[in-house]
């Protein structure tokens, strides 16, 4: 854990049906921190968390991750916790709170690696602050900032050095989104976490990166950099049209 | 140990000792074919309600149907190579229709042009076989009566193999019908599950389907899970409750069957639909 981690897109363009989703992205994203990726609906955020993970490839370009400044020779997905943007669980699948965690962690954490599956299990749920007496909960009877953390606890369960959250926020009441954010800005001191998201305020403090994306890079760097510019905001205003996009400090 | 759990355990112990005075008066390969299409079917019904894939246990049973039928116009006795190569047939065409549907064909359109082409290739050939003399009644309304004490064990062994294999895997099989895309990734080894299921589902529909029959064999694919889920929540309870269903209804059958002279299948379907309703009544809709 805490290993130097390194994601380095070089000119990576992804096209789906030969619609480009990005295009011709540059960039170099290293932890352990907080990374956010912000930008409009169709910016090619979650297509971005899906290329790293290597569930989409790039048409052109590559993404290389490097572990204590050597390539990984592996399969990238191996180091990645993801959570989704959407998941509606069928209220036919079964699968308690427990099981759904205890399923992903059997099929991600090696067997030698020696603890005993339902102390990780249990140790995931708790750090999401998930009730035990949820465990035996359908996953179909969560709500949703539940069913938020338990997909978080999912993801860390196996201790990934990559954390890839899709617009972890969406549909969550102030309170709950303030819970998800302890969670996530506590993993982010032991790895590399990338948020997307379409407001920037509820982690800025934390936040070591900040990324804009319209299918192509926008700016990169620390938030005061990247949110002062007043280039950006041009750009981002041209691209809302009549939406308004407000910084965390309310310009 | 909670209500429901001591629920299913006083059925399964019924069961048990039910199946073991039934032994003491009628063949044992009757009760051990009963029994071991109750818990296949139970295991399997689970699955492929928890997955999301009851169109492919509407659809199965057509296709058992037209496999077995149009084995029956090459061997004629339903025996061995019948079995072998109706066995054969089944599985080809479901496990190429499972994979269709991984690859992203729509599952309604699947079974539903599944269901239309072995209907017609069955009826075509029970045609040629019932005019040649051959036997279809009991591929119809299946009758485990007929069973020899070689198929029993043989169809034990089946079930006892399903039943472990599920107890010890079927959390893949179901965690996959959960965030599909992420399941998948990276590895071909989610893609054989997958095809593992259909793989079982042609061999278990095609196999029993002449102790089962081919009208039961849609009841006991599909209600054991559903009711299971009325009764118990999460993946283990409900592959346990499904079988223990499976099995009940299917001793239960063989016992009214045997008192009131009717069809032992026909009987297992009507207990089954009276749990279905009333597990649905106790649930509230």
């Amino acid at each position: 854990m805490a290993h130097s981690l390194a994601i380095r897109l070089a000119g990576v363009t992804v096209a789906y049906n030969s619609k480009v989703a990005l295009d011709s992205v540059t960039l170099n994203l290293e932890g352990p921190g907080l990374v956010q990726i912000l930008g409009p609906n169709g910016a090619g955020k979650t297509t971005l968390l899906k290329t790293i993970m290597g569930a989409v490839r790039p048409v052109r370009g590559k993404v290389v991750v490097e572990v204590g400044g050597k390539p990984w020779p592996g399969n990238t997905y191996d180091l990645v916790g993801y959570v989704p943007q959407y998941f509606d669980p069928p209220p036919t699948n079964p699968m308690t709170v427990y099981e759904f965690v205890e399923a992903s962690t059997r099929l991600r954490m090696p067997v030698s690696n020696g603890k005993p599956v339902h102390e990780v299990v249990e140790r995931a749920l708790e750090s999401c602050k998930i009730p035990p007496e949820m465990y035996g909960y359908k996953l179909s009877e969560l709500s949703g900032g539940i069913l938020k953390r338990v997909l978080l606890a999912r993801a860390i369960a196996f201790e990934p050095q990559i954390l890839l959250l899709d617009e972890p926020f969406t549909f969550l009441d102030p309170a709950a989104s303030r819970a998800l954010a302890g969670l996530i800005e506590r993993y982010s001191k032991r790895a590399l976490v990338l948020v997307t998201t379409h407001d920037p305020s509820i982690l800025y403090e934390a936040t070591r990166k900040l990324v804009v994306l319209n299918k192509r890079l926008i700016a990169a760097g620390s938030p005061h950099q990247v949110l002062s510019s007043r280039e950006l905001w041009k750009t981002l205003g041209q691209l809302a049209g009549d939406q308004t996009w407000m910084g965390p400090t309310g310009e | 140990m909670d209500g429901p759990d001591r629920g299913v355990a006083v059925v399964a112990v019924s069961a048990l000792a039910a199946a073991y005075l039934l032994s003491l008066k009628y063949p044992l390969s009757w009760i051990l074919a009963m029994s071991s299409a109750g818990l296949a079917y139970g295991a399997l019904s689970s699955v492929l309600h928890a997955r999301g894939l009851l169109f492919m246990a509407g659809a199965a049973p057509h296709v058992a149907l037209a496999s077995a039928s149009v084995s029956a116009l090459f061997f004629s006795g339903l025996g061995l190579w019948w079995l072998s190569s109706s066995i054969l047939l089944g599985v080809v065409i479901i496990v190429t229709t499972g994979y269709l549907v991984y690859k992203g064909l729509n599952a309604d359109i699947a079974a539903g042009f599944l269901v239309s082409l072995s209907s017609t290739i069955a009826v075509l050939a029970l045609y040629r076989v019932s005019v040649s003399g051959g036997e279809v009644i009991g591929l119809i309304i299946g009758d485990p009566l007929l069973t020899n004490p070689g198929e029993a064990l043989l169809l034990l062994a089946m079930a006892a193999t399903l039943l472990a294999v599920f107890a010890t895997h079927g959390w893949r099989l179901v965690y996959l019908g959960l965030l599909r895309e992420e399941s998948l990734l990276g590895t071909a080894r989610g893609l054989l599950w997958d095809l593992s299921l259909y793989l079982v589902l042609g061999v278990v529909t095609v196999g029993m389907l002449r102790i089962v029959g081919f009208v039961l064999e849609h009841v006991l694919l599909i209600l054991p899970g559903i009711v299971a889920s009325h009764i118990v929540k999460g993946w283990r309870k409900g592959l346990l409750t499904s079988a223990v269903i499976g099995l009940s209804a299917s001793i239960a059958g063989l016992a009214i069957a045997v008192v009131l002279d009717i069809s032992p299948s026909g009987a297992s379907g009507a207990i089954l639909v009276l749990l279905f309703l009333y597990t649905r009544i106790l649930r509230g809709g």
